[in-house]
Formats: C-alpha cells, sequence, structure tokens
C-alpha cells in the first residue's frame, strides 16, 4: 500500500519527536476549550447563588434517565476510542472497526439528545415557546420565578448544544480517520493523527462527565422521572 | 520506529471502563437518595474522579512527560483563576433585589 506522503515531515527531527509534537499541540487546544467550557460553568454556579432553588427546580423536570444513558453510551465510545488509538499504535488489524464503533456511539449519543430535546418541548421546557407555561411555575409549590426557570433552561440548551456540536465535529473526524485507516494510510509511523483526535473524543467525554451532576443531578429524583 | 511510549495495555483500558460505568451508576442512584443540597457537590466530586481516569487512562496521561503535565495543570490552573475570581465577588454580594 503506497502512501503518498513521507512519514517525517521536514520540520522535524524523528518520528518520536513529530508523534510528541502533535499530542502537545492539541492538548493545548484543549486548554482553550477548558476555557470556552469553564466560562459557561462558572456562569452558572454564579447564577444559583442567587437562583438555585429555582434551578434545582428546573433541574428535577430535565430526564436523568436519557441523560444517565447517554452517560454509558458516550463512555463506551471513549472505550472504543481507545482500542483504536492502541490499534493505531501498535499497528493493530481491527483500527477501523474500533473507529466505526466509535462514530456509531457518537451518534446514538446524538440521536438520544434529539429525542430528549423533543421530550423536553413536549413536556414545556422550552422557554418562549406556546407550551412554555409561567404560571406552571408560579402556582408551583413552593413556587418558582419563571424567568430564573428559563435562565436555567438556556443554560441547559447552550451547554448541551455546544457540546453536540463538538461531538459532531469528533465524528467527522472518526469518519475522516476511517477513511484513511482503510486506505491503509494510518500505520504506527503516522499514529499521532489518531492519538491526538482520540485526545479530543476524550475531552468531549470529560465535558458530558461534568454537565451529567450540573445540569441533570443537582437535586433529589423520584423513580417516576427515571423514563423515557 | 514509531513511538508506543504513551500506550497502555488493554486491561486498563477495560478496568477504567468498568470503574467509570460503576461511578455514573453510583450518582446517577444517588439522585434517589434524599442528600437535601449536597447532591450537587458530591455529583461534580464524582464526576471529578471520572474526569481523572478518564484523563489519566484514556488520554495516558499517566504515562506522559512532564510536558503533557504542564498543558494539563495550565488547564486547570486557568480555569481555577476563573472559578476563584469570579465567584469570590458573587459569593459575597448583598443578594440580588431584582
Amino acid at each position: 500500500m503506497a502512501v503518498d506522503t513521507p512519514a517525517l515531515e521536514t520540520q522535524f527531527t524523528t518520528l518520536e519527536q513529530q508523534h510528541q509534537s502533535t499530542l502537545l499541540g492539541m492538548w493545548i487546544f484543549l486548554d482553550t476549550e477548558i476555557l470556552l467550557f469553564g466560562g459557561l460553568f462558572v456562569s452558572v454556579f454564579a447564577y444559583r447563588v442567587w437562583y438555585g432553588d429555582d434551578f434545582d427546580m428546573a433541574s428535577g423536570r430535565l430526564n436523568v434517565l436519557i441523560g444517565g444513558v447517554n452517560t454509558v453510551v458516550l463512555l463506551t465510545s471513549s472505550l472504543t476510542m481507545a482500542l483504536a488509538v492502541h490499534a493505531a499504535l501498535t499497528g493493530g488489524r481491527r483500527l477501523a472497526l474500533w473507529l466505526v464503533l466509535t462514530a456509531v456511539l457518537g451518534l446514538a449519543f446524538l440521536g438520544l439528545k434529539g429525542y430528549e430535546y423533543l421530550s423536553d418541548y413536549r413536556e414545556g421546557l422550552v422557554p418562549w415557546t406556546a407550551r412554555f407555561s409561567a404560571r406552571e411555575w408560579t402556582e408551583h409549590t413552593p413556587p418558582a420565578d419563571p424567568q430564573h426557570v428559563a435562565l436555567f433552561l438556556i443554560f441547559y440548551y447552550v451547554m448541551t448544544g455546544l457540546h453536540a456540536v463538538h461531538l459532531s465535529v469528533g465524528i467527522g473526524l472518526v469518519v475522516w480517520l476511517t477513511r484513511r485507516a482503510m486506505a491503509g494510510r494510518v500505520t504506527p509511523d503516522r499514529s499521532d493523527v489518531a492519538e491526538a483526535i482520540g485526545l479530543y473524543w476524550h475531552f468531549v467525554d470529560v465535558v458530558w462527565i461534568f454537565l451529567l451532576p450540573l445540569l441533570y443531578l443537582s437535586v433529589h429524583h423520584t423513580p417516576e422521572d427515571f423514563h423515557f | 520506529m514509531s513511538s508506543h511510549t504513551n500506550t497502555m495495555s488493554y486491561v486498563i483500558y477495560l478496568v477504567a471502563y468498568v470503574v467509570l460505568i460503576v461511578l455514573t451508576a453510583a450518582t446517577v442512584s444517588l439522585s434517589l437518595v434524599r442528600v437535601g443540597r449536597w447532591h450537587l457537590a458530591v455529583g461534580m466530586a464524582i464526576a471529578a474522579v471520572k474526569a481523572g481516569l478518564v484523563v489519566l487512562v484514556f488520554m495516558h496521561l499517566a504515562r506522559s512527560p512532564a510536558r503533557t503535565w504542564m498543558a494539563a495543570f495550565v488547564g486547570l490552573f486557568w480555569l481555577g483563576i476563573l472559578f476563584a475570581l469570579t465567584l469570590t465577588d458573587y459569593l459575597v454580594r448583598f443578594e440580588a433585589t431584582y
């Protein structure tokens, strides 16, 4: 199988140096991503100082079962991604298989998330739509301020939406890498690309790991809350 | 020759995965227990352990050179500044009247 470029780019002296430079570049990019998501996280905590009770009441209405199942789906995709990177580094034969599984699990997460948004809409959890009822919250015992509830829900849609955008980019990268792998171009010498994409994928997983308690688990749930 | 310095064995990935799933089941189940105001704190603490596992094992940080630890530390350090300076403001303000 012909490789159309030599494995070593001209600016590097050794493959090891090239590999480690690629990884360091991805880590530094992920530092900027930490601050992007960190800004949203700190905003939620700052608003919780004032509106914590209202945020908890809105949080209690989110679909904790889908949130939990999606966490398992994403963690499983991180395992298949780790196995894909392992195959890339060691020249393993199942590289493409692990990559396809990773992409499929990523798509399953997005599908479940889309279904969850739809059920959120049906349950009146999308502010400014006809189904969102301010009265439902003012007449709640104890009452909640509908504007604070709407603020929490906006954070929920913006943060899970930004996460979904990142996951979509990750799926695109994995599909691209799969095509490269099937063309025989992901050799151990150029496995740096696979390992860097793996770092990005796991980072998106880590963001979700923190979104789960922040958005879904800040308040007590009853078994009746666990439904699809 | 290529670099295999960072990779780990299959077994470590599988063990990390099982622990991550157990912790996920634990944190979701804890929402069924009444712990009052502690739900968020406990949830974020479990999330921190899970994130640590993903970063150390799946992202190979445990087997990575010092410069990678530096990049990871820098991210946490700046995040710490963001949280510390923002919350030292909001936590000590008078309650909003609007």
